[in-house]
């Protein structure tokens, strides 16, 4: 029997063709489950108001009242939003109030509700409640509370929509 | 570079175009998000400028995607149409968290309720998802925006 000859050239050729398939397979998968819109994604933390003696509130939340009148603000401080439904408007902010334990106020635009919130700060301790009308839309609220953290405020929670059971 | 084999034929080089090949996919496999599976491009997010980028450091979390109908979107679900859907679904989400935490030794599960609401979406279903987080037992939550340059 003929034994191969060390001299012959024992070159390993390697199956670069498959690899180079799984490879791509690879590649389109992950090009495919890339995500850059997660990368601009970012987070507004909001707290839960806290009852004086150190612990949250009851876990049921009960139907809250209009919070319309001064002497039942649960809050220092909140912010009333109301919008409008007329067909032009659909779900734009039409009203900001600003309600303190000394009245109301009404302010024309998010600015001068900057400057409004940025003035009561020091009394109300941080704490601020939005209360938005139910057929508000979402990105006005989210422009309310983003001019309530720019001024300053790091409690800021909800309040139960004023106009809640009234639609 | 081409090379010309003994008998006549061309044979492309593939190993440098394996090596890119390669070297991309490394990118790829160091950009992967897996915890972006659950969210939804479907949603379209408002903006907010002091919205601060997310902490990696939350792993224990569960995301809500509302679309701009209000109705909630989970992964590997249909889109829960009523609340009692959407109450069943946050008690039993709770429930396995609860059950992880006391196997943890933790008395409270620490999830982080992740809310993404389309910027088109009414407030009211987002109100009636926090009210419901809260009857749940969830005690942290986020709503998410996109970053807007100040």
């Amino acid at each position: 029997m003929a034994r191969p000859s060390r001299t012959m050239s024992s070159a390993i050729d390697l199956p670069i063709t498959p690899m180079l398939d799984m490879t791509f397979q690879l590649l389109a998968f992950f090009i495919l489950s890339f995500n850059p819109m997660s990368a601009v994604e970012g987070q507004l933390q909001f707290t839960l108001p806290v009852s004086p003696g150190g612990r949250l509130e009851p876990v049921e939340l009960p139907p809250e009242p209009p919070t319309t009148e001064p002497g039942k603000l649960t809050a220092p401080l909140t912010v009333v939003v109301k919008t409008v439904r007329d067909g032009v408007n659909d779900g734009n902010i039409s009203a900001l109030i600003l309600q303190t334990l000394e009245g109301e106020l009404a302010v024309p635009d998010l600015e001068a509700l900057r400057a409004a919130l940025q003035s009561k700060r020091e009394e109300s301790a941080g704490q601020l409640k939005i209360a938005a009308e139910t057929r508000l839309k979402y990105a006005c609220l989210i422009d309310v509370m983003d001019t309530c953290l720019k001024s300053g405020f790091q409690n800021v929670g909800f309040a139960a929509p004023p106009d809640l059971g009234v639609h | 570079m081409a090379q010309v084999s003994n008998d006549g034929g061309c044979e492309p080089n593939l190993i440098p175009l394996l090596d890119l090949v390669l070297q991309l996919v490394m990118f790829f496999i160091m950009v992967a998000n897996f915890a972006a599976q659950q969210v939804t491009s479907d949603v379209m997010l408002p903006l907010a400028t002091s919205a601060r980028p997310p902490d990696p450091g939350e792993t224990d979390v569960i995301y809500l995607n509302l679309n701009s109908e209000g109705k909630l979107m989970v992964t590997g679900r249909e889109p829960l149409q009523t609340l009692s859907e959407v109450k069943y679904f946050l008690i039993s989400e709770y429930n396995t968290a609860k059950r992880a935490a006391e196997q943890a030794g933790e008395k409270e599960p620490k999830t982080v309720v992740i809310i993404r609401a389309d910027k088109n979406a009414d407030f009211k279903p987002v109100y009636e998802i926090l009210k419901e987080c809260k009857g749940a037992g969830f005690r942290k939550w986020q709503l998410r925006a996109t970053v807007k340059n100040k």
